[in-house]
């Protein structure tokens, strides 16, 4: 079982997997456990997934994702300069340790009703495409990691939110876990 | 392209850059005066851009400016003059190099064709030079040193100049301790020879019988292509005797030795092993005793490049180069341009100024990459005062062919020249005086520094924070030493951010002369185009100025000035009409004012009509011919500040497209700028800018306005007043008051900024109640101008003045009208900063909106 753990992890790309396959048969070919062991690592190989690791959120009852690796941090709520002539769902700017960043309300954002603020609420820092901007969520559930085939496309029947701002539908065990497309959300891919 | 060069690119670059810029202003001042000095500085310019455009293989630009090299050359020996034409030739050809320039600067390499201009100047040349020289350009050491009377001075013409080959000097050196001997000779074919490189061949062939050719100039390349004029210069090595080699020699018709030297071979091998080739000319040598008198040594380096470096010529330049920034290259071996053209075996070797100690040289020599050191020694002991002798086999540079000057290093031209000219200036040189080394200084980049003044504007904004938090600790610790302490460590730390501030600002500033340089030749052309005779006089060029304001000042200058050349001046019959000198004038200047730069752009052309303005833009449909009737002077001088608005009766090409100043008037104040104009009809108009001294730091005015604080620009500022209620009368909806004797309208600052969406924020209350303030308590009022309109702006409080750091509110925000960006205050609280003249904007939209009193 040991052999076939390493060519799980190695194999993420396919065609390094294929490789790394031929010379794990040929290797095999030569010792006795042949047939055994071939039989067990095709079994692996089936359950071989991506696996995507997301930060999820709450919004409203709903609950969302986003790719860890834009995460850059996630901070507590702390004291919002509004900034006049703005659109709705810019709460404003924060000192992040010296640096100004903007807040964006993701519930208004993607049009879902607003809440009060409450201790849970925090604010997840994120980079996209260099650009920093804090995201106002209702509370942070924690690192959630989902294996490529429990992610649906969205469909038709999402409803309340745009559909171009998701990317896909996760299922966990509890929960749908709504996966944000954040260049989208940022508006960014538009200028 | 490959990765090495690209290394090397971005240097050559900006050294290209600057040789070019160099070139520009000196071909203009050319036209006034073709001194001597001129000729030198803009011949030295125009060569060692040659070579490095050689020596990174851009063949095509190395041609170009060797064809303009040709001229200055030609110029310098006096056997042409300065005209129009030559003049128009050269910038056509700078025009080339840098078109040039920006296509590698792009793309890394350059297509333009540049056979005509390269023919215009050579026709320029035309035939002041006797028998032009065939154009080779791939083989420098002709055209460099022609025999011909251009260049060569009639010694320098007799003296056997020789680099034996690598395989030349294995040979000599084979050869030393044996029966052979080193025989040089000078020939010269017939003037009416039809063939002389087969002549040349010939020769070459019948001496392979008599010993072994270690050297030829020019090579025997060179020869085939019948690249040189009637002679060529060879030593030879052979058994034979003085009488059998020189009947050799002479033994192919047509062919002659007219110059014949033997040479002591054992002198030269045991030289090439152990002594240095390099040498000194008697001007160098002074040079030298100069540096030594201020207490530099000299020292003989021998250097090498690593065998398998791909680029020996450039790594030799960078070491040169490197050198030049620790002391002072007084002499190289083998030239400057073999080094260029990597006409050189590995090794060279260059004489040296320097206070750095052996070990100091050595590590700064092991830092260059690919170069190794293998001599150092203290020249003056080994070989100081010998200077070279005609019989030497030794070329020290081109030093023959230009005796003063042209020292051919590759950066310390100037440098050293300078040195020369030092000491012929002076008869008597003071023994205290420097040697003109070159002033100790680092090249950095430009995103360093401006990490820097981020960096230091983070430390402003703490030094306010750490103020106020000593405050604090002073109140509540009330009198405790350690507060005192702590007050004195948080003004000591203050002072000395000022200081830094200070000093990273002077690190970023340039002087204006960085733009202003490209000016005179735009006003040439200008002139010439317009058929107008100007006078452009520039003062101030030594205003320094943040590299950020330098960067995006130079477009507005170009419009302005081309306004003024061509709306302002008249043409040269029209002034004499009018009683003016034919000549017009054009004033750039710059100077400090306070904390702002001053720009003025001055005419003494026509003036600005006001009346003309206020029917053009009558005719234009901007006014009713009411508005424009009620306008003051002032104001209807303003309007050529409105989008489509010329007042030139015809578009010409060179400015009238209607866009000009409504472009200017809106890239200045993108920068914090104000823009005014002075103009008289018939004497003439000023445009003043104001600009401020960076970008990046800013003095506001903070005023409070809900729980928001805003920065107003200081610059914009005019004045604060206190304006009780009752005094506010409605003009056309608008509230308006009094301020002595003129109108200014107010506007509130919330309804320019409304905060309207709902907010999580607990302060709705307080901007309720805020709002809700009774008739007696005074309305705090900024009066803030631009461009002459001013507005005043209705605030609850002001907080202060404060330098503020502008930071961006981000792409995800974008622009903001009315915002030039936010920062952080010394509490850690942020002020958004206030654009003035979008605020203007503003205010003239909130036209009849209700002001509730």
């Amino acid at each position: 079982m040991g052999h076939s753990f390493t060519i799980a992890n190695a194999a993420k790309d396919s065609r390094a997997y294929d490789r790394q396959f031929i010379r794990f048969i040929c290797m095999l070919m030569h010792t006795k456990l042949v047939w055994g062991l071939l039989v067990m690592t095709t079994a692996t190989v089936e359950s071989i997934e991506r696996e995507e690791q997301l930060v999820a959120f709450h919004l409203s009852d709903e609950v969302y994702g986003i790719d860890i690796a834009a995460i850059h941090e996630i901070i507590r709520l702390q004291e919002v300069t509004q900034v006049p002539r703005t659109s709705d769902d810019i709460e404003g700017i924060i000192n992040l340790r010296g640096k100004i960043v903007p807040i964006l309300n993701l519930r208004r954002r993607l049009g879902l009703p607003c809440n009060e603020r409450t201790p849970k609420s925090r604010v997840i820092v994120v980079d996209v495409d260099q650009v920093t901007v804090g995201l106002e969520v209702d509370s942070v559930i924690g690192v959630l990691r989902l294996s490529e085939n429990c992610i649906e496309q969205p469909n038709e029947m999402m409803g309340a939110i745009d559909a171009d701002c998701v990317r896909g539908v996760g299922k966990t065990d509890e929960n749908l876990v709504i996966l944000l497309n954040l260049q989208y959300v940022l508006r960014l891919t538009q200028e | 392209m490959n990765e090495d060069m690209n290394q090397f690119i971005g240097i050559f670059l900006q050294e290209a850059s600057e040789q070019m810029e160099l070139l520009e202003q000196d071909i203009l001042k050319l036209e006034h005066e073709a001194s001597k000095e001129l000729l030198q500085e803009i011949f030295r310019a125009a060569h060692t851009l040659k070579g490095s455009s050689r020596a990174m293989g851009l063949t095509a630009m190395g041609e170009l400016t060797h064809a303009m090299e040709d001229i200055f050359d030609a110029l310098r020996n006096d056997q042409i003059s300065v005209n129009v034409t030559l003049v128009d030739a050269l910038f056509n050809g700078l025009d080339a190099l840098k078109v040039m320039l920006q296509q590698i600067a792009d793309s890394g390499t350059t297509s333009l064709d540049t056979t005509e201009q390269t023919a215009k100047l050579r026709a320029a040349l035309g035939g002041a030079s006797a028998p032009v020289m065939a154009p080779s350009m791939t083989s420098p050491l002709i055209s460099e040193n022609p025999p011909s009377p251009p260049t060569c001075t009639s010694e320098a013409s007799r003296a056997i100049h020789l680099v034996p080959s690598p395989a030349g000097l294995k040979a000599i050196q084979q050869a030393a301790g044996s029966t052979l001997r080193l025989y040089a000779a000078h020939m010269e074919i017939a003037a009416d020879c039809v063939m002389k490189s087969v002549r040349a061949t010939m020769l070459l062939q019948s001496l392979a019988s008599a010993g072994t050719v270690v050297a030829l100039n020019p090579d025997e390349d060179a020869l085939d292509k019948e690249e040189f004029e009637l002679s060529f210069d060879l030593a030879i090595i052979s058994e034979y005797d003085n009488d059998k080699i020189l009947a050799a020699l002479n033994s192919i018709s047509e062919v002659s030795c007219s110059l014949f030297e033997e040479w002591p071979i054992e002198d030269y091998a045991k030289e090439s092993e152990e002594q240095f080739h390099v040498a000194i000319t008697e001007t160098e040598k002074m040079t030298c005793q100069e540096a030594i008198a201020a207490g530099y040594r000299i020292l003989g380096l021998r250097l090498a490049v690593v065998q398998d470096s791909v680029m020996k010529s450039v790594r030799a330049i960078m070491t040169l180069q490197t050198l030049e920034t620790r002391g002072s290259v007084i002499a190289i071996y083998p030239g400057e341009e073999a080094l260029e053209n990597e006409d050189f075996d590995r090794q060279f070797e260059v004489v040296f100024a320097t206070q750095l100690d052996d070990d100091e040289l050595r590590s700064v020599v092991n830092g260059i990459n690919e170069v190794q050191l293998l001599v150092l020694e203290p020249w003056s002991d080994v070989a100081y005062g010998r200077s070279a002798t005609p019989n030497k086999p030794v070329v020290h540079n081109s030093t023959s062919e230009a005796p003063a000057g042209a020292i051919p290093t590759v950066t310390g031209a100037q440098t050293t020249s300078a040195a020369v000219e030092n000491v012929s200036a002076n008869a008597q040189p003071s023994q205290d005086k420097k040697p003109a080394i070159q002033p100790q200084t680092v090249r950095v980049d430009v995103a360093r520094l401006d990490m820097l003044l981020n960096l230091i504007g983070e430390l402003v904004i703490d030094r306010t924070r750490i103020a106020q938090l000593c405050n604090r600790v002073a109140v509540e610790l009330n009198g405790s030493g350690v507060s005192e302490q702590l007050n004195e460590t948080a003004a000591h730390v203050g002072r000395i951010t000022d200081q830094l501030q200070d000093e990273v600002m002077k690190a970023r500033m340039l002087p204006i002369d960085n733009v202003f340089n490209r000016f005179p030749r735009m006003i040439r052309d200008l002139a010439q185009k317009l058929g107008k005779e100007i006078n452009f006089v520039i003062e101030g060029r030594e205003t320094e100025l943040d590299r950020s304001v330098i960067e995006v000042v130079g477009d507005p200058l170009i419009h302005m000035l081309r306004n003024s050349v061509d709306h302002g001046l008249e043409l040269p019959e029209d002034r004499e009409k009018v009683g003016k000198s034919r000549t017009g004038t054009v004033w750039l200047r710059a100077r400090h004012q306070e904390n702002h730069i001053v720009i003025e752009v001055q005419d003494d052309g026509k003036g600005l009509d006001p009346e003309m303005l206020r029917a053009n833009a009558v005719k234009k449909g901007h006014l009713t011919k009411d508005a424009a009737a009620r306008l003051t002077d002032k104001e209807a001088i303003n309007l050529i500040f409105g989008s489509g608005f010329s007042t030139a009766k015809e578009v010409s090409d060179v400015s009238g497209r209607g866009v000009g100043m409504d472009i200017v008037r809106s890239n200045l104040q993108k920068l914090g700028a104000t823009i005014d104009i002075e103009s008289k009809v018939g004497v003439g108009s000023t445009f003043i800018i104001k600009l401020p001294l960076t970008l990046a730091i800013v003095r506001g005015l903070l005023v409070m306005v809900g729980d928001l604080v805003y920065a107003l620009p200081l610059s914009s500022v005019v004045e604060t007043l206190r304006v009780d209620r009752r005094e506010i009368k409605y003009v056309q909806r608008r509230p308006t008051i009094m301020l002595r004797d003129k109108t200014l309208s107010l506007a509130r600052m919330k309804d320019l900024f409304p905060v309207s969406h709902f907010s999580n924020n607990t302060n709705m209350t307080e901007a309720v109640v805020s709002t809700s303030v009774t008739q007696d308590e005074p309305l705090y009022v900024v009066v803030v101008a631009s461009s002459n309109r001013q507005v005043g702006i209705v605030v609850d409080s002001l907080v202060g003045e404060q330098e503020v750091v502008i930071k961006t509110l981000g792409k995800l925000i974008g622009d903001i009208r009315g915002l030039s960006g936010a920062t952080i205050m010394g509490d850690g609280h942020m002020a958004l900063i206030a654009d003035v003249d979008g605020i203007l904007q503003l205010a003239s939209e909130e036209r009849g909106a209700a002001y509730a009193a």
